[in-house]
């Protein structure tokens, strides 16, 4: 596959490889999907100044087979971009399908998950996030709202929680 | 070594310090309030007296104070979660598991560090990074900029030694830990690159690596980057990857799990079944590694041991008949040699007679491969295939216990949160398509409904009758589907027999009893799915499990009364040499050849007079294997039938209706359905894997013919079920269900290798009367120790202990399992209670703070209270909560009011004014 390392350098794909949970191809893969909503912008050699500061608005990452018909398609890119915007840069899109990649553990899986569904970001599941049934179950602790504690040990225990929160890639 | 340090660090900054700090700080809200060893709260007040702007305002919004407890309760979250292991352990170390701490990039109150403490479970303390990290937090040290944030986490790294060591653990460990962390992307590749620069100089000041050192590291730094790189490549080019996305985006997980799981099964299974549990600490990180490692030879070794039989023997058997060919005794099976019809393609018979699909085509010879080197085929053809059954029940039985564990185990003590987790996992991240997405979420919808009638349903107590009534119909129809198996069976046993005594030619004829059984198996299976909606089964899932079981019971009467018939053919006729030879010694065979060879030739005149004079083979073994044969083939052709009926059904129903409407005379995909034909299909393998050696070879390319065909039929005109498809659990009932047909397959035969007579054709034509005599005959021409050995172990007294070995593990397992339940419940309550002591408390701060209460004087409270003991013992802590007031009022906690919920409290917000 020498030849379609064209895109990074050898050293930057090692960077990638260390720091996600893709694979070597999987990294390429994600590359061409970038490549394509980027609308031409997106250099044929990607330097690392640009995978982390070229971002892609987010009405073409909405665009994108993977997520155009997940109805949390705004917050899965809110929770990866750094300034809630949901544009991402290639850094942080390379970063989502880490995190929805089928060798990322569950408990990386979880985190993201309770991030996901915290739609005010305050740290906490509360009323304004939840329905009162559900937080009534899931507040071990009686709080009146879920941490992310108590969000990952009731989700963990769902046997389809792993499953379904995979992109394949 | 680290573990000590670790101790060191968590015991004597926060606790001690602390309880120091609280007495001379200036908080004088509380000191009306005296608790005892009350934890929490000291930290409480030592984080509110020291940067309370930055946990309670953070981000410039204002949080409750109770949001920012820090680790008490959340702790026992925890301990709840990971109660498997160790609970003692944690209860000795209360502080520092997890932090939560300000942070540029997180816009809540705090988040996790990494997933550190959850995924390495509380068998291993944290490494000495994270500790550092949290005692500078404690410390109230936490960093402003992004850079300040990484150079921190750099720096906490580098003081790892563990992290740093110059051994592969080292860098495997680092690798991990940069992978595991929360962060950006950009933060970890910051991170990355300081700390490699760190590690080479590091490495370079300690030029006193020796040259062996050095190169142990090397050797193993590329064997696991090799490894690596392996197992990449074959996650990145394994089979049908596209087909699977497209799959699972139009259809959901659900539909893709039976085709992943379901059609890799032959081959290529294991390759998803790597172990999940990632490595647990530093030293026991290899050893993690060697177990996926192993797991991965174990995938490989698979998908080896299908072309194994072929390799390893056909072709030595094919030099040795060239070799032997003038020998008399080999060309007599061969009569029928040449001519080939197109029939034999479906029957098996003919041409195919003298091809390796069959048994008796090997033959009990060992010849040269090279001069000095021989090759025993009988041996080999034995161990192969014991290879290959090991093989196979090791993988399933791996994957069972894991798929069993994740959807059984770990969920069966703790049933209480049903709606959130159907709330927040119910959705397949995984589907792409509008319609997949329309459908995903009615049966969202349908499931939760479902849930809720459930559970409004069980305060309904049934009374006595109609439980007895409910009971007793399910009852009879159990004795009817039973009796109808029955019946099947006793019905195909005289097909075969009416089949073996006509007169047979190449013709039809054959065809006839497998395509009769495998219409049976084909539609029987709808009649129990109608039968069984009449039962009264409540629960949907009940139905499907109720009908699994019974599909499962009828693949097995047919294959049983196949086998037990032929085996029957075999043994039938010479009764007096099943009687004789169990008792007898081993030895008297082997000095006696000429005897075994009269006595196969008797056998296999009985059998040629049973199976009639047309049926020239006189091996019931390549008999037997050619109905396998021709029950695959005959399955495959009706399967490709039916796909063929329900294209055309699609297509005339399409010609009539316009477009829009197509949508609703499409078919239903039915996974169980299509599953249990996969489990036949690997049934039929592992039953017939002794007589016909190539079916694996067999299957797998009908498999993959299949998956082609289904894909376009799926895709094309089925539409999935609208029913919740349990794909997780549903899958380990299937898994378990092939697990139990191996179990039955690999019984039969060993019954078949102890009590069988061979016949006069195949590998073990020479040793008698029973297949299993040939082990008996190696093992006493090579060495006397190993017959020793297993004649020891089958002794009753040995196996009687064995036995009893193993319940009384199984039975402290389960009382494990009970403790840890309990304590799981322990643990609950003592996290009610501890936030009732807190809300009290709240409470009675709000009526101080309107004056309603008087601080009691020291004098009394150390009246009041009994003097401090100072073991904490796990229990102890629940019964913490005892409070004076200046009333002198005891108030024990339960007494005290029971919110529900914070908001009771609405006013205790206005502490926050008090911290800062």
């Amino acid at each position: 596959m020498g030849n379609k390392v064209a895109a990074f350098s050898e050293e930057q794909l090692n960077e990638y490889q260390a720091c996600t949970f893709l694979t070597r191809k999987n990294i390429l893969r994600a590359e061409r999907l970038f490549r394509q909503i980027s609308n031409d912008r997106w250099p044929e050699v990607v330097t690392r100044e640009c995978a982390s500061s070229f971002s892609v608005p987010y009405s073409s990452l909405d665009s994108l087979t993977e997520l155009k018909e997940n109805p949390f398609r705004r917050r899965v890119c809110q929770i990866f971009s750094t300034d809630g915007s949901a544009s991402l840069t290639f850094d942080q899109f390379l970063e989502m399908f880490s995190v929805f990649s089928e060798h990322a553990p569950r408990d990386i899986k979880a985190i993201y998950a309770f991030r996901l569904y915290d739609f005010d970001s305050d740290g906490y599941l509360s009323e304004q996030d939840l329905l009162h049934t559900v937080l009534e179950e899931g507040d071990v602790d009686c709080d009146g709202r879920i941490s992310q504690s108590e969000f990952i040990h009731v989700i963990l225990k769902s046997p389809d929680f792993v499953p379904n929160f995979h992109i394949r890639i | 070594m680290a573990s000590h340090v670790y101790a060191v660090e968590v015991e004597d900054i926060p606790l001690n310090e602390v309880n120091y700090e609280q007495t001379s700080s200036s908080d004088e809200d509380y000191s009306h309030v005296h608790l005892r060893r009350a934890r929490t709260d000291v930290h409480l007040s030592q984080r509110r007296s020291q940067d309370s702007i930055r946990y309670h305002s953070y981000n410039g919004r204002e949080h409750h104070l109770q949001h920012t407890l820090p680790s008490r309760h959340e702790e026992i979250v925890t301990m709840a979660h990971t109660s498997v292991e160790s609970i003692e352990m944690q209860f000795y170390e209360p502080v520092g598991r997890r932090v939560r701490f300000a942070d540029d990039e997180c816009r809540g109150s705090g988040e996790l560090l990494s997933t550190h403490t959850l995924h390495y479970g509380s068998e291993h303390r944290p490494s000495a990074w994270f500790n550092t990290m949290i005692a500078r937090r404690r410390r109230g040290v936490s960093p402003n900029t992004e850079e300040e944030a990484v150079d921190e986490i750099a720096e906490a790294m580098v003081g790892d030694e563990k992290l740093m060591s110059d051994d592969v653990d080292g860098e495997l460990k680092m690798r991990e830990t940069l992978r595991e962390l929360t962060k950006p992307l950009r933060v970890k590749k910051e991170l990355r690159r300081k700390l490699t620069a760190r590690r080479s100089s590091h490495r370079s000041a300690a030029q006193t690596i020796s040259r062996i050192k050095y190169l142990k590291y090397s050797i193993s730094m590329w064997w696991y980057k090799l490894r690596q790189s392996v197992r990449d490549t074959v996650h990145d080019y394994s089979l049908w990857h596209k087909e699977l996305k497209e799959i699972e985006g139009t259809f959901g997980t659900g539909v893709g799990s039976y085709f992943r799981c379901g059609f890799l099964l032959t081959p290529q299974l294991l390759a998803h079944a790597r172990v999940n549990d990632p490595p647990s600490a530093n030293n026991t990180a290899a050893l993690v590694f060697l177990v996926n490692d192993g797991s991965e030879m174990i995938a490989s070794a698979m998908r080896v041991s299908d072309s194994l039989p072929n390799t390893n023997i056909a072709d030595p058997s094919l030099t040795s008949q060239k070799s032997d060919a003038d020998d008399a005794d080999s060309s007599t099976s061969y009569t029928d040699n040449g001519q080939f019809g197109a029939l034999d393609w479906l029957t098996g018979a003919g041409w195919f007679n003298n091809t390796e699909l069959y048994y008796g085509t090997y033959l009990n010879r060992s010849f040269y491969l090279v001069t000095n080197l021989w090759y025993n085929i009988p041996e080999a053809y034995f161990f192969v295939i014991l290879l290959a059954y090991i093989i196979y029940f090791i993988a399933i039985r791996h994957r069972v216990n894991a798929l069993y564990k994740n959807n059984y185990i770990d969920i069966e003590h703790d049933v209480s949160a049903t709606f959130v987790r159907k709330v927040f996992s119910s959705w397949d991240f995984s589907i792409t398509e509008r319609k997949a997405a329309k459908l995903k979420h009615r049966s969202i919808y349908n499931e939760l409904k479902e849930l809720l009638q459930e559970f409004l349903n069980e305060e309904l107590e049934e009374d006595f009758w109609s439980k007895v009534i409910g009971w007793s119909v399910k009852f009879v129809f159990w004795v009817i589907i039973l009796t109808l198996l029955g019946l099947l069976g006793w019905a195909t046993y005289l097909m075969l027999d009416s089949d073996i005594n006509k007169d047979i030619g190449n013709g039809f004829n054959l065809l006839v009893y497998p395509l009769i059984v495998t219409c049976i198996i084909m539609f029987v299976p709808s009649v129990f799915g109608l039968i069984v909606k009449f039962e009264g089964y409540k629960i949907q899932r009940h139905r499907i499990y109720v009908t699994l079981m019974r599909t499962i019971l009828l693949e097995l009467t047919v294959l049983g009364v196949l086998v037990g018939f032929w085996f029957m053919q075999a043994t039938d006729p010479v009764p007096s040499t099943t009687e004789t030879p169990v008792t007898t010694d081993d030895d008297q065979y082997d000095d006696d050849d000429d005897d075994d060879d009269d006595s196969g030739e008797f056998i296999s005149e009985k059998l040629r007079r049973a199976a009639g004079p047309e049926k020239n083979d006189d091996c019931w073994e390549t008999s037997l294997g050619q109905e396998f044969y021709r029950l695959l083939i005959i399955d495959f052709l009706i399967a490709l039938v039916m796909h063929l009926f329900t294209l055309m059904f699609f297509v005339a129903t399409c010609k009539n209706t316009t477009k829009g409407k197509v949508h609703q005379f499409l078919l239903e995909f039915d996974i169980s359905r299509n599953t249990l034909h996969l489990i036949y299909n690997q049934t039929l393998l592992w039953a017939g894997l002794f007589f016909c050696p190539l079916s694996p070879l067999i299957v797998l390319l009908k498999i993959t013919i299949m998956f082609y065909i289904q894909k376009f039929s799926v895709l094309k005109v089925l539409r999935p079920d609208e029913r919740p498809w349990r794909a997780a659990q549903t899958e380990t009932v299937f898994f378990a269900l092939t697990l139990v047909s191996l179990v039955l397959a690999v019984m039969g035969y060993g019954f078949i290798l102890f009590r069988g007579n061979t016949s006069s054709c195949g590998p073990f034509q020479n040793h008698e009367p029973h297949y299993i005599d040939f082990l008996w005959d190696i093992t006493q021409s090579n060495e006397q120790i190993i017959l020793v050995i297993i004649s020891w172990i089958l002794k009753p007294g040995v196996v009687a202990g064995i036995l009893g070995i193993l319940l009384i593990l199984v039975y402290c397992a389960k009382s494990m399992a009970e403790g840890r339940a309990e304590m799981i419940k322990v643990l609950r309550r003592q996290l009610e209670l501890e936030v009732r002591d807190r809300a009290f408390l709240l409470q009675l701060t709000e009526k101080y703070k309107r004056g309603e209460h008087k601080v009691a004087s020291p004098a009394q409270v150390r009246a009041a209270s009994p003097p401090p003991s100072t073991s904490v013992g796990p229990h102890e802590l629940t019964q913490r909560a005892s409070f004076v007031f200046s009333d002198n009022k005891v108030h024990p906690a339960d007494s005290a009011p029971r919110p529900r919920h914070f908001s009771d409290y609405s006013d205790s917000h206005s502490l926050d004014r008090y911290s800062s």
